[in-house]
């Protein structure tokens, strides 16, 4: 396990131009600690799930770098794993739960099959799916295919988890319970934490850090540290004092830099799902 | 942000056309069967038989009868067809028919046909419809089954029941399966058009490229078949655009279809 | 839905209507039969004999070596045209729709091919291979591939971006992302495509035999409107739509069973 202050990920002016010219990310510097939470807020449209992707080397970007532990990442490395936000277009209704959870791991040749098979009963305990583990995905509601998502990355044991909005197409209620799963994951499995959301309120109760992005093409506004009390809990960590502070300085910060003015409670409603990038099919 | 494309697809034609140059190129050479003749001479022998009307008469003798058998297959599918829709006893009744002659092959029936109508344009009308007759069959009663029953409610709510109703509220709803249903009809239509002529007709384009074939004269027995293709999709494109014209409300006209 | 690409959310719908209410149609049929009977036996005529002829007719050709002469070979040909039209067609398919370079390139030349009637292609077939088994095959091949083609290349085309990447986060090769991610996204279209395949293989073996061939179930029936043997005819185009009908029964309970997993959801995703 890494040294707990150790820079896990450095992301250094990272710029990301399409072929068509749009300019997605401008230039982007952040880093991730081992163990830490960190979230990226920004408003709609500001390239934020771009940035993961790039981040993850699933897009290769026009500038900068992505380092892990130091070195340069050109290909998805195995230390890291990506959690898209449409759960449904991303496991494989063709297995079942545990299939789907099993499934990254059966290239692995270090591993023998039965740890295989604990790994991914483990990590769909962890998530509390142990009841559905032979059911297929669409037989599960929303909030629960995101949480077999979440099983997939963890069985795989990345040392990084990013995740693409996770939590936005679940129901609020849902997405409290989603996000203090992944608080106990990080406490369970150790494994360093990058949320992406739009929304601010999640942002503060769940991170270390927090990185605010400008509208695009986006840079990183500014950097925020969040020393609210751990472990964080739903209704205390909410009601203390610096938690409101918090964000409403990042309200701040974001609403200020609209370009058309409008107001920033904008924000606190769930995106429709943007068009897809450049990875699109043919249509 | 979608990545801009040109939409004409200039590397695909560019593709076909070096592959019909190489063919040109090989059977000039010799190198493909004496039965394939160079791409050159068929479109030669394409526009001649446009121009002097050898195939251009055909092509018309082959519409006429295309028309024909597939207005008769609309008309009888889509009266039966919302009968079967809207009246369960109907319904009921016709099923097990529609389900065990649906699946026979038209081409079936040519035979049936010659029996009873003898070579000539009827019998190809008798078999053209009945093959155009079933997919436009089932789209219609879908059609008229898959109505959002809230859209009858808000009607009668209006007032407007019965037949009015069924003019006005059902049909339209039921007009963009019957739209998809009819495309699909009409090109069965075609290729039954063409293989009837093509078994058992004495005119049409069918009957041109077996004759061609039977005297060995292989450019206008290529050109008829390719034209066969042209007229296919020709009319494919057309009943593609009156689709999403006519039912332009629906998800599946608004985005652009090839 | 054209006659190339077939789409699957309908048939579901379909068959849940047309599976209640059984009775009313079979005494429809029953009642349409026994007014055949009649008016058949009544007003003799060679064009329409009477159901009870055609039945004791179908019953002497089809349980003796008939069968095994004229319906086994048109059965033969169908099965390999048809097998190799889905290899073909599966495999080219699968390339096509991943690689959306080759997608466009090729785009034109099987819209060509596509657009032109496979009963079309028969007399270049008879010119080219001659009158025989492998001239049949070739061609129902050949009709039969361009919806699994077709289709195939549409399911790999519209597998979901995210499943890509995920394969890509996972580390899979090219070859399983292939075969682990791809084949089974596209599966439903690719059954789509082979279920139309089919009916256009029976439609194309039919039509084969009719023009250039001296056995076989269409050669049968053309046979026997020429030689006025009546009964014989309806026999044949009966038996014709029972094994129509067979083939559906059962390419449609083979896909149920493998496809179980898409026939669950009641939505089909993107």
């Amino acid at each position: 396990m890494s040294n707990p202050s150790e820079i896990l990920l450095d992301v250094n002016g990272l710029q990301k131009r399409y072929a068509d010219g749009t300019l997605a990310v401008q230039e982007i510097t952040l880093n991730v600690r081992a163990r830490e939470f960190v979230s990226i807020v920004g408003p709609s449209g500001c390239g934020k799930t771009t940035l993961l992707k790039t981040i993850c080397a699933l897009l290769t970007p026009t500038k900068g770098s992505v380092k892990l532990h130091g070195t340069l990442i050109t290909e998805p490395p195995p230390q890291m794993v990506l959690v898209f936000q449409d759960y449904a277009r991303s496991l494989f209704p063709w297995l079942t739960v545990t299939g789907n959870v099993m499934f990254p791991l059966r290239k692995r040749k270090d591993i023998t099959q039965e740890d295989k098979q604990q790994a991914s009963q483990r990590a769909i305990e962890a998530v509390g799916l142990t009841k559905f583990a032979k059911h297929f995905p669409w037989q599960l509601s929303g909030g629960m295919q995101q949480r077999v998502a979440i099983a997939r990355a963890v069985a795989f044991r990345p040392e990084i988890l990013l995740l693409d909005e996770p939590f936005a197409s679940v129901d609020a209620l849902t997405r409290a319970d989603l996000e203090d799963l992944t608080l106990a994951l990080r406490d369970e499995f150790g494994i360093t934490m990058l949320l992406v959301t739009h929304d601010i309120d999640e942002a503060v109760y769940l991170s270390d850090r927090v990185f605010v992005l400008s509208t695009p093409p986006s840079t990183v506004l500014e950097e925020i540290a969040i020393p609210l009390a751990q472990p964080r809990d739903q209704v205390s960590t909410r009601s203390e004092a610096g938690f409101l502070q918090l964000r409403n300085h990042i309200h701040g910060l974001i609403g200020k830099k609209k370009d058309d003015g409008m107001k920033s409670f904008i924000l606190d409603q769930p995106l429709p799902r943007a068009v897809e990038l450049e990875s699109d099919p043919v249509s | 942000m979608q990545k801009k494309t040109s939409p004409i697809n200039w590397s695909g034609f560019g593709f076909f056309l070096i592959c019909v140059g190489f063919v040109e190129i090989f059977a000039r050479l010799g190198w493909l069967t004496s039965y394939v003749p160079p791409p050159s001479q068929i479109f030669v022998a394409l526009f001649q038989g446009l121009i002097s009307g050898d195939i251009s008469s055909q092509i018309g003798v082959t519409l006429s009868v295309y028309v024909r058998g597939l207005a008769l297959a609309s008309v009888l599918s889509i009266i039966i067809g919302i009968l079967m829709g809207t009246y369960k006893p109907v319904f009921d009744a016709l099923k097990i028919i529609v389900e065990f002659l649906r699946p026979v092959p038209s081409v079936a029936m040519i035979p049936l046909a010659i029996l009873f109508f003898g070579l000539g344009a009827t019998m190809r009308i008798s078999v053209i419809t009945y093959a155009a007759f079933w997919p436009l069959l089932i789209n219609t009663i879908y059609g008229v089954r898959a109505i959002d029953p809230q859209a009858l409610d808000v009607a009668r709510n209006f007032g407007i029941t019965g037949y009015e109703a069924l003019w006005r509220v059902t049909l339209p709803s039921a007009l963009a399966s019957i739209a998809t249903g009819f495309r699909v009809s009409a090109t069965i239509a075609l290729v039954v058009t063409i293989t009837t002529e093509l078994i058992a007709g004495n005119s049409g384009i069918g009957f041109y490229i077996s004759q061609m074939e039977q005297a060995n004269r292989l450019p206008p027995m290529y050109a008829a078949i390719i034209l066969t293709g042209i007229l296919g999709y020709l009319l494919n494109t057309l009943y593609f655009t009156l689709e999403h014209k006519i039912v332009f409300w629906t998800p599946a006209a608004r985005e652009r279809v090839t | 839905m054209d006659a190339g690409r077939a789409g699957t959310g309908n048939v579901a719908i379909m068959n849940k209507i047309f599976n209640r209410g059984n009775a009313s149609g079979i005494v429809t049929v029953v009642v349409l039969l026994l007014l055949w009977q009649v008016i058949a036996s009544i007003k003799q005529t060679v064009y329409v004999p009477p159901v009870s002829t055609i039945f004791v007719t179908f019953i002497h050709e089809w349980f003796s070596p008939t069968f095994g002469q004229q319906a086994v070979p048109s059965l033969y040909r169908m099965a390999v045209g048809y097998f190799f039209a889905s290899v073909i067609g599966i495999s080219i398919g699968i390339v096509i729709g991943s690689f959306k370079r080759i997608y466009q390139l090729l785009d034109p030349v099987l819209q060509f091919w596509r657009a032109i009637p496979a009963t079309a292609i028969i007399p270049v077939g008879i010119l080219l291979i001659g009158i025989g088994d492998q001239m049949k095959m070739v061609v129902i091949c050949f009709g039969a591939m361009w919806p699994i083609l077709i289709n195939t290349a549409d399911g790999a085309r519209l597998v979901p971006t995210e499943r890509l990447d995920t394969a890509r986060i996972f580390g899979l090769t090219p070859i399983e992302t292939l075969l682990r991610v791809i084949v089974p996204s596209a599966a439903p279209m690719i059954a789509a495509g082979m279920r139309t395949g089919l009916s256009i293989a029976f439609i194309m073996i039919v039509v084969s035999e009719m023009i250039g061939s001296t056995d076989g179930l269409g050669y049968y029936i053309l046979q026997a409107q020429r030689t006025f043997a009546i009964p014989e005819m309806y026999g044949g185009i009966g038996l014709l739509a029972i094994l129509g009908y067979l083939l559906n029964v059962l390419f449609v309970s083979v896909e149920r069973r493998v496809l179980a997993w898409h026939y669950g959801q009641s939505t089909r995703p993107a």
